[in-house]
């Protein structure tokens, strides 16, 4: 177990920065989530940490070593690949095997060592089968004890439960989340998938275009957002957000549209004046999540009018898509209301979590 | 097998018109009558060859013609251990064809694995002009390739040269086809088999002993049994390296059979049977495997 830091981190292929001047320090133990859309650089992140591609410039710390020039089974590193790349000619115990082997380690130690991490991964049964014989969570497993038998100093997973179907993944989450609990080996782990980014992650790194936006705990991240893009990749269905004008008025700020006058509450928003001043007049983004609006009386202040679209139950939930202004805003409501499509609804916002963004996309906080 | 079962079914279900049990009946006739003149036209020659082989030479052009032999001779057999180095000519093929198949796999993997795999500089223009080899026909390069080995005579010990084992051998094994059939094969395996295996610690010897070699198994045996049956059947080469009868292969020691003024068609024909015995096994024993391996590539993924 090792703390992984990276400085500065930059992987070019050809003129295009996959991995643009990122830094970052993963204590001991964590578990960090990297997470983006496809193409982003995070599979080249975990990549260049196991050592699989060269760094264009920047160093990879691996405790207390920089590992940029070392081979790959010298970073003591394990990685978890999508498609488990099980070694398909190999029987399930041999797959576990095949590090020690690679190793040379004496023949009964590497059966104790495989014995035990089949164990902990419960598929003792499976030892003796093909990986074509398993099912994907089997493999999962599999790929996983193969990882492990090294007695790695940090896991590397890539997109491990995206072969998944929906219910073996949240299950798989869970096992994958005990079994960090239980070794506490400092892991790296990528996803597209921002529900398992903020359940699973102590942290989320989001990345988009090679460049790290932001890291978190994944409440700082769905909280405070830095910008739009982690604003709207976050949460299901994403934080709303409206183009207008930031106004100074005699009592304060406001936002406006041609329908809209939302006054910015200072105090509870907590932005101050100097956060705004600069865009006096500018085009901005309010952003507001779809929990922290509600429907309201169409007199009250600051409410937004719109008609209702589409109404979309989801269990537990009922997510309403408003027209306002040839734009959707999405309303989360206890699924024992009743919309109908069609209504004219006066929607109302939770001060405190009003966001404001910049024309370029920052949050205007800090 | 297909058709019988059809047809049975057909006979059984009388619910069936019968002008349309006549009707399909016709079609699996035509279909079989238009099989069995190919099957006629491939194993003709080889049923024609049985005949003669066991007939002596005065009854070999009687009228009428014997189809079945009135009597079983077999002189031509003991005629052909007794007075011709069959047993010779038939080791030296063996040795030959198994030589070069065996060379030929060793080199067609490593390379076609390096082609595959690694990254070296000048790779691209070195397997084009591996490629473009492959449009040189074998006629044009016999006579440098003969010269070549005739001058290395001097050179090698003996090892290779006109006349010697090496100069039979080397030179056909190299096979840019199978240089090329190996990369493509290769190719196919998943980049994340090779990218776990050096996480693994694996070295690259290992990733080819462990993993490449298992998982091509398949297309190792299509081409080692092509290039087999292959050089059993060569006869181009072996005629112009080797002019002493103890490096002669069977081919070329049956054409030398052949005189100028007298021929045994009878000799012939019996040493040409003998000959197709062992390849015919050979390419019966791997058959399966053959059509598995062939087919594999087409359904995998």
């Amino acid at each position: 177990m090792s703390e992984i830091e990276l400085r500065q981190l930059t992987k070019r292929f050809g003129n295009y920065a996959a991995v643009n001047n990122v830094s970052m320090k993963i204590p001991e133990g964590e578990f960090l989530v990297l997470l983006g859309p496809s193409g982003c650089g995070k599979s080249t992140i975990l990549r260049l940490i196991a050592g699989l591609e060269e760094a264009s410039s920047g160093e990879i710390k691996i405790g207390e070593r920089i590992v940029n020039f070392i081979d790959p089974v010298k970073r003591n590193v394990a990685m978890v690949f999508q498609n488990y790349a099980l070694y398909p000619h190999m029987s399930v115990f041999k797959n576990v095997a095949f590090p020690l082997e690679t190793a040379k380690l004496p023949k009964a130690e590497i059966e104790v060592a495989v014995r035990a991490a089949a164990r902990m991964l419960e598929i003792e049964s499976l030892l003796d089968r093909l990986p074509a014989n398993l099912s994907g969570g089997q493999r999962q497993r599999v790929a996983l004890a193969r990882a492990i038998v090294r007695k790695p100093v940090a896991f590397l997973m890539d997109e491990p439960l995206s072969n998944l179907d929906a219910q073996l993944r949240q299950q798989t989450r869970l096992e994958l989340m005990s079994l960090h609990q239980r070794l506490g080996i400092t892991t790296l782990y990528v996803t597209h998938d921002q529900v398992e980014a903020l359940t699973m992650g102590n942290r989320i790194a989001v990345m988009r275009d090679g460049i790290m936006q932001q890291l978190g705990s994944p409440s700082n991240l769905y909280r405070f957002p830095i910008n739009t893009f982690v604003a709207s990749f976050m949460g299901s269905p994403p934080m709303n957000l409206i183009t207008g004008i930031l106004a100074k008025i005699s009592n304060g700020w406001e936002f406006t549209t041609e329908q809209i006058n939302f006054g910015i509450d200072l105090d509870k928003s907590g932005l101050t004046a100097s956060n705004l001043e600069g865009h006096h007049s500018r085009t901005v983004q309010l952003g507001v999540r779809p929990e922290d609006l509600f429907f309201t009386g169409s007199e009250s202040e600051n409410a937004i009018q719109g008609v209702i679209k589409f109404v979309e139950l989801t269990g537990a939930d009922q997510f309403i898509s408003v027209e306002v202004q040839s734009q959707i805003v999405v309303v989360r409501m206890p699924p024992s209301e009743k919309m109908s499509v069609g209504q004219r609804v006066s929607i109302g916002a939770n001060p405190g979590s009003v966001h404001m963004f910049g024309d370029d996309g920052m949050n205007l906080r800090n | 097998m297909d058709g019988m079962t059809q047809m049975k079914d057909m006979a059984l279900n009388d619910r069936e018109p019968k002008w349309q049990i006549g009707r399909r009946l016709f079609k699996a006739g035509s279909a079989y009558s238009v099989l069995a003149l190919f099957v006629f036209v491939a194993v003709g020659p080889i049923i024609y060859i049985i005949s003669p082989a066991f007939r002596d030479s005065k009854s070999l052009f009687s009228y009428p013609p014997q189809w079945i032999p009135n009597r079983w001779f077999t002189g031509n057999f003991t005629f052909l251990f007794s007075e011709t180095h069959y047993l010779r000519w038939a080791a030296n093929t063996i040795i030959f064809a198994t030589s070069v198949t065996l060379i030929s796999l060793v080199i067609d993997t490593l390379a076609g694995y390096a082609f595959a795999r690694m990254t070296f500089p000048g790779k691209r223009v070195l397997f084009s002009l591996v490629l473009a080899t492959l449009m040189i026909p074998m006629a044009a390069i016999l006579a440098p390739t003969y010269l070549l080995v005739r001058f290395l005579d001097g050179w090698t010990f003996g090892l290779i040269g006109t006349d010697t084992y090496g100069g039979l051998i080397l030179p056909m094994t190299v096979s840019p086809l199978g240089v090329f059939m190996m990369r493509q094969f290769i190719e196919t395996i998943p980049a994340g088999l090779y990218e776990a295996a050096r996480m693994d610690g694996a070295s690259e010897w290992r990733i080819f002993r462990k993993i490449v070699l298992p998982l091509i198994k398949p297309a190792l045996v299509v081409l080692g049994i092509f290039v087999f049956m292959m050089q059993w059947a060569n006869f181009l080469w072996p005629l112009v390296v080797t002019s002493k009868d103890e490096f002669r292969v069977l081919n070329v020691g049956i054409s030398t059979l052949q005189g100028q003024f007298v021929t045994n068609w009878g000799v012939i024909a019996a040493a040409t049977l003998l000959t197709l015995i062992p390849v015919t096994i050979v390419f019966l024993f791997f058959q399966r495997w053959f059509v598995q391996a062939s087919i594999a590539g087409a359904l995998k993924e």
